[in-house]
């Protein structure tokens, strides 16, 4: 390779590597915030379902129409995923899982309704034909409570008149920075199986809410005015802490990949740009190494004459 | 008595209290150490927190409260 190639490649090198350090840092930032929001929000979530879950003797007697399971003709999926890559394998990894989930429904393509978050979503779902009900893109960071219930209220009132049988969602879970998982969860008919299963999956492994739900489960509950009307309040209201719940985990998933990703982008392109450097100074070398063999060579040729 | 106090995005109160004023759907109740398990509706209002002389008060819009045991969960 001639000198300049070298040259010019090295200070391109040198170009991502500015650029991947810069969103390093800035995914740096939003991690944290995101980290701290996530954190915020699991206390709520996580006391929403335990009432729940120590109310589930009597939400098989009480009959809600969020409870209730039909045959599944209809369904609707919330998938959700960042606007941006560069953030490893957190998109695919739900995409891949939502695919997979979409596969073992038995129902048919059309009768699927995607309500997309996230630009990923949103083309990965149209590009395959999907029935694409609502798409959410550029969903800052603070997560709007408004906007959540907004659309809870969609998916439940489409549950209830019966234009879905069911509803999943597929989320990332954040666990730790260096480790996200792609989870997925039946939103609806709400089941004290599938409770338990969300309130298991919302206590982090460690950090300080990782506490164990209190196990005390008092057989018999006064409920005040009825059973039915603390679940009328309590069931439409989890649904959306469900979501909001997914999305913030899916914020602080996003940010912390994109800031390993980048960490590792940065990290190799200061390899590369060491490797080059080393290229290009054996080049030079040599290059001065033949002239100045040449100019001995010439000297000796003249001298001998 | 252990209470927890929380909003959807963040925790409003999460300590140990003597006593919680509620107002249920039912009218306004006063949890005490030792209370039944209780499920029940809130109504607007204002829901004050007692613990060692010092009072807390929240407004309540809408909100759901459990008892259970030694603990008192709110939900606004």
């Amino acid at each position: 390779m001639a000198l300049k190639d070298i040259k010019s490649k090295i200070q391109s090198v040198n170009r991502t590597h500015q650029v991947t350090k810069a969103m390093e840092a800035v995914s740096a930032v939003k991690m944290r915030k995101s980290q701290a929001r996530a954190f915020s929000g699991r206390p709520y979530a996580r006391s929403a379902l335990s009432i729940l879950e120590r109310l589930a003797p009597s939400l098989a007697s009480v009959k809600h129409p969020l409870t209730e399971k039909r045959t599944e003709k209809h369904s609707a999926f919330i998938v959700v995923t960042s606007d941006k890559g560069l953030a490893g394998v957190l998109n695919a990894a739900v995409l891949k899982e939502t695919s997979r989930r979409l596969e073992a429904l038995t129902i048919p393509k059309d009768a699927v309704d995607i309500f997309a978050f996230g630009k990923k979503a949103a083309e990965y779902f149209e590009r395959r034909g999907y029935t694409l009900k609502d798409r959410f893109e550029n969903i800052s960071d603070d997560v709007s409570i408004e906007d959540m219930e907004r659309t809870a209220q969609t998916i439940v009132n489409g549950f209830t008149v019966g234009m879905y049988d069911r509803v999943d969602i597929v989320y990332t879970n954040f666990k730790s920075t260096f480790e996200q998982q792609p989870v997925w969860r039946r939103v609806l008919p709400l089941s004290s199986g599938a409770l338990h299963d969300i309130v298991v999956g919302i206590v982090p492994e460690k950090g300080m809410f990782a506490r164990p739900g209190n196990g005390e489960s008092p057989s018999f509950y006064t409920t005040e005015p009825s059973s039915e009307e603390v679940l009328d309040v309590l069931l439409p209201r989890l649904t959306s802490v469900i979501l909001y719940h997914a999305l913030l985990e899916s914020k602080a998933s996003e940010h912390s990949a994109r800031m390993v990703a980048m960490k590792n982008a940065s990290d190799k392109s200061r390899d590369l740009s060491k490797s080059l450097l080393r290229t290009f100074n054996k080049v030079r070398q040599a290059a001065i190494t033949s002239e100045v063999s040449e100019i001995v060579g010439g000297i000796e040729a003249m001298a001998s004459k | 008595m252990h209470v927890t106090i929380a909003r959807v995005h963040e925790n409003l109160f999460n300590g140990e209290a003597e006593s919680v004023s509620v107002p249920t759907t039912g009218g306004e109740i006063t949890i005490l150490k030792n209370h039944e398990p209780l499920a029940a509706t809130l109504k607007p209002g204002t829901l004050t927190v007692r613990s060692g002389g010092e009072t807390q008060s929240f407004t309540v819009e809408y909100g759901v409260l459990e008892v259970s045991g030694s603990t008192v969960t709110v939900l606004l």
